[in-house]
C-alpha cells in the first residue's frame, strides 16, 4: 500500500468518551469515511481533530490509523482511531488582577460539555476594592455546525470612566445568536440592561450629574463581520469589515435610539517585511423621540488605542473638563509597520516587536439631525484632529498588543485634552 | 533674626477656606432647585422637606426657581432632595443650605441669642427626628399606604420591570434604617401618637406668636411650615395624620400666615401653594 492506493475507511473507533453525546461526534467525523487514500485519510482525520478541538470538550485528541482487522476486512481497509480525553466536569480558575489603582481576584468556574453535546456554562466572579462584578453565561452550539451557536448571558458589570466622571454599573441579560452566512459571520442579539449612572467625584460637572440615575435599556442588535486577515494583532494581509446596527426602545425600556456603526481595516504587505495598514471607523446615533441621547450611548474619541496623540476619551463636546461624547464621529489611520532596525533577535524575541509610523485623524460631534446630509458632512468635516508620529509596536500572543509612540497631536480644538510626546497604549482593538 | 507672615493675598489658593470663595458670589438670577416630578412622583417626606427649603429662601428674599426632574434624588450629593444649584455649587438638604446662604451674608438666626439659637436646633432636631421619621414611616412601613400610593408614585417615571426594582430596593433601605432607630416595631398608632406629641409641644412653644422667635422667622418656622402644611395638604389613605395637626389650631393659623406670606401672590410655578395642592389633587382617588 502506498500513498496513491485506493483505500476504504471502514471503521472510526473512539475511545474516551464518557458523556459526550455520538450524534455531535458523527458529524465532526463524517468527512473522514470520504477518504479515498491513504494521504487523504491523514488529512482528513488531521482536520477532523481540529474539528473535535474547537468543540471544547477534549483535553487532548489523538489519531491512530491502521490497516483493519478482522473478519469484514477488505484488503485496502483501514481502521481510524480517536483516543479523546474529555474535560473534567468542572473546572476552576482563580486570579488576582491589579488595574489603575485597584486590584481585584477573579474566580472562574466552568462546566464544559455539560448535558453531552457541547454546551458550555461559565461563571466569573470578580471582587475588587473598588468594585465587584459577575456573569453567568450558557452557550449551546448547534450540533454539526459549530459556527451556528447561541449564547445567553447575565450580567453585572461596573464601570469607572474618569475623563467623564461618571460611574456606570449595568445589570443585564442578553441573548445572543451567532450564524455564518458563506464568508460573513453574523450576530443578532437581543439585550437587557438596568443601567445606574453616576457621578465619580463631587467635582463632576453638572452636565454629567443630570445623566445621574437609573435606566432601563431593550435593544436588539446585528452585527455583521468578514475577516480574511491572517491575524487580529499586527496582520500582515487581508481586510476587515465589521458593520453593527443597534435598535433600542422597542422591545421596552425607556431609552430610545437606532445606533449605526462600523469599523474597516485594509493590510497589505509590501518589500522588505513591512506592512502598510489602513483603518476607518465611524458611528452615528440617532435618538428616536423627544428625549436626548445618554451619556451611556454616545461615542467617544482619542487616546492610545483611537487618534492617538490625544488623552483617553478627551476630544469633543464636554463641560468643565468632563467629556460627554458625541452622536457621530470617524476615525481614520495610516500606518507602516516594519521590522526593528538592524532586525536584533530576528526569529525569536525580535519578531515581536515592529517599528510603527502613523497618521491618525478624526472628529467627534453632535449633529442637527433636523439638516440634511450634506450639512452632516460639513460638521463633521470641520475641526478635524489628527496626530501623526512614529513607535514601538509589541504583540503579546494572538490577544493583545502594547504600542509605545511619540505623538505630534495636531488640529486640537479648545477643549480637547492632549498628550503628545510619549504615549503609551495597551489594547485588543486599535485605530 | 525676623519671621515675616505672608499676607493672605499671596497664600495659595488651596488654603484659602472654601466658604469664603464662594461667598464673594452675589446669589445669581438662575439659581434653581431640584425635586422629583410634582403631578405624580413625589412622595410626602420629599415635598415637606422642598417645601422648607423653598420657604426659607423665600424668607431670605432669595429668588430660586423649581425644576421637577425624575433623577433628581440621584442627581442630588447627598441622595436626599431637594438640592439647590447656585453658579457652580451643589448643595442638598435644609441643612447645608441653611449654612450656605450664610456664607453668602443672608441669615434669619442672626438676631438670636446662644440660647435661642440652641432652642432652635433642637426643636429642629424634633422635627427631624419625630415628624420626618413618622412621616417615612407612614409611606414605607404601612402596608397599606405602600402598595397603594407609594410604589405607583415612586416607580412612576420609570419602565416595568424599573418601577418595582426601584421602589422594593427603597423601601427595605427605609425599613433597615428604621430598624436600626428602633421604629420597625412600632406600631401606626404608636407612630400617630409621637405626631401628635411633637405636634403639641410645637404649639406650646408657639403660642399666641407669629412666628416660633416672636417678630422675625427663621430656619425653624420655614421646617415647621414645610413638614406641617405637606401635611395638611396632602390625601392619603386616611386622614389620621393630619387630624393630628388639625387639632392644634395655632399650628394651623401659623401655615396660613406663612403661605399667605410668602407664597400667595406669586403665579411661578414654584408656589408652595400650587405644589401642594397639586400634590393633593393627585392623590385623590
Amino acid at each position: 500500500m502506498n500513498c496513491v492506493t485506493v483505500v476504504v475507511v471502514q471503521h472510526v473507533h473512539f475511545d474516551g468518551l464518557g458523556r459526550t453525546r455520538d450524534d455531535i461526534i458523527m458529524y465532526e467525523i463524517a468527512d473522514v469515511f470520504k477518504a479515498k487514500n491513504l494521504i487523504d485519510v491523514m488529512r482528513k482525520s488531521h482536520e477532523a481533530r481540529e474539528k473535535l478541538l474547537r468543540l471544547g470538550i477534549f483535553r487532548q485528541v489523538e489519531v491512530l490509523i491502521d490497516t483493519c482487522q478482522g473478519d469484514d476486512a477488505l484488503p485496502n481497509g483501514l481502521d481510524v482511531t480517536f483516543e479523546v480525553t474529555e474535560l473534567r466536569r468542572l473546572t476552576g480558575s482563580y486570579n488576582t488582577m491589579v488595574g489603575n489603582n485597584e486590584g481585584s481576584m477573579v474566580l472562574g468556574l466552568k462546566f464544559p460539555n455539560l448535558l453531552g453535546r457541547a454546551e458550555k456554562v461559565t461563571f466569573q466572579f470578580s471582587y475588587g476594592t473598588k468594585e465587584t462584578s459577575y456573569g453567568l453565561s450558557f452557550f449551546k452550539p448547534q450540533p454539526g455546525n459549530f459556527e451556528r451557536n447561541f449564547s445567553v448571558n447575565l450580567y453585572k458589570v461596573t464601570g469607572q470612566f474618569p475623563w467623564s466622571s461618571l460611574r456606570e454599573t449595568d445589570r443585564g441579560i442578553s441573548t445572543e445568536f451567532n450564524f455564518p452566512i458563506w464568508k460573513t459571520n453574523h450576530t443578532l442579539k437581543w439585550e437587557g440592561v438596568w443601567r445606574e449612572l453616576g457621578c465619580l467625584a463631587r467635582t463632576a460637572s453638572f452636565s454629567v450629574r443630570e445623566e445621574s440615575g437609573h435606566s432601563l435599556k431593550s435593544s436588539i442588535s446585528h452585527a455583521m463581520v468578514i475577516d480574511s486577515r491572517n491575524s487580529s494583532i499586527l496582520p500582515k494581509r487581508g481586510a476587515l469589515l465589521k458593520i453593527n446596527q443597534e435598535l433600542a426602545g422597542y422591545t421596552g425600556g425607556d431609552v430610545s435610539f437606532l445606533k449605526e456603526d462600523f469599523e474597516f481595516q485594509l493590510n497589505k504587505q509590501l518589500l522588505w517585511d513591512s506592512v502598510f495598514s489602513a483603518s476607518l471607523w465611524g458611528g452615528m446615533l440617532v435618538p428616536i423621540g423627544d428625549k436626548p441621547s445618554s451619556i451611556a450611548d454616545r461615542f467617544y474619541l482619542g487616546g492610545p488605542t483611537s487618534v492617538r496623540g490625544f488623552s483617553m476619551y478627551s476630544i469633543g463636546p464636554q463641560s468643565d473638563g468632563d467629556y460627554l461624547g458625541g452622536e457621530a464621529y470617524w476615525a481614520g489611520g495610516l500606518h507602516l509597520y516594519t521590522p526593528l532596525p538592524f532586525r536584533p533577535g530576528r526569529g525569536g524575541f525580535g519578531d515581536l516587536f515592529r517599528t510603527h509610523f502613523f497618521l491618525n485623524a478624526g472628529n467627534l460631534c453632535n449633529l442637527n439631525y433636523g439638516d440634511g446630509p450634506k450639512a452632516h458632512l460639513q460638521k463633521l468635516a470641520e475641526y478635524i484632529r489628527w496626530s501623526y508620529g512614529a513607535g514601538i509596536v509589541l504583540r503579546l500572543g494572538n490577544i493583545a498588543r502594547l504600542e509605545l509612540n511619540y505623538c505630534f497631536p495636531m488640529g486640537v480644538q479648545s477643549g480637547d485634552r492632549i498628550c503628545d510626546g510619549v504615549q503609551f497604549g495597551a489594547g485588543i482593538r486599535f485605530l | 533674626m525676623s519671621l515675616s507672615l505672608t499676607p493672605r493675598s499671596t497664600r495659595s489658593r488651596q488654603q484659602v477656606p472654601a466658604l469664603e470663595l464662594h461667598s464673594a458670589e452675589p446669589w445669581p438670577e438662575n439659581a434653581a432647585l431640584y425635586q422629583q416630578l410634582k403631578e405624580d412622583q413625589i412622595l410626602l417626606s420629599d415635598n415637606a422637606a422642598s417645601l422648607a427649603v423653598q420657604a426659607f429662601l423665600q424668607m431670605c428674599n432669595l429668588p430660586v426657581r423649581v425644576v421637577c426632574r425624575a433623577n433628581a434624588e440621584y442627581m442630588s450629593p447627598s441622595g436626599k432632595v431637594p438640592f439647590i444649584h447656585v453658579g457652580n455649587q451643589v448643595v442638598s438638604e435644609l441643612g447645608p443650605i441653611v449654612q450656605f446662604v450664610k456664607a453668602k451674608g443672608h441669615s434669619l438666626s442672626d438676631g438670636l441669642d446662644e440660647v435661642q439659637k440652641a432652642e432652635m436646633k433642637a426643636y429642629m432636631e424634633l422635627v427631624n427626628n419625630m415628624l420626618l421619621t413618622a412621616e417615612l414611616y407612614l409611606q414605607w412601613c404601612d402596608d397599606v399606604t405602600v402598595e397603594e400610593i407609594t410604589h405607583p408614585r415612586y416607580g412612576s417615571p420609570y419602565p416595568w420591570p424599573l418601577n418595582r426594582i426601584l421602589s422594593y430596593q427603597k423601601q427595605w433601605e427605609i425599613r433597615r434604617k428604621m430598624k436600626a432607630i428602633g421604629w420597625a416595631g412600632k406600631s401606626l398608632e404608636q407612630v400617630l401618637e409621637d405626631v401628635d406629641q411633637c405636634c403639641q409641644a410645637l404649639s406650646q412653644r408657639l403660642g399666641t406668636q407669629p412666628y416660633f422667635f416672636n417678630k422675625q422667622p427663621t430656619e425653624l418656622d420655614a421646617l415647621v411650615f414645610g413638614h406641617l402644611f405637606t401635611i395638611l395638604t396632602t390625601q392619603l389613605i386616611t386622614d389620621e395624620l393630619s387630624e393630628k395637626v388639625k387639632n392644634y389650631g395655632n399650628l394651623t393659623a401659623f401655615c396660613r400666615r406663612i403661605e399667605q406670606q410668602y407664597f400667595e401672590g406669586h403665579d411661578k410655578d414654584g408656589s408652595a401653594a400650587a405644589s401642594a395642592r397639586s400634590a393633593k389633587r393627585s392623590l385623590l382617588r
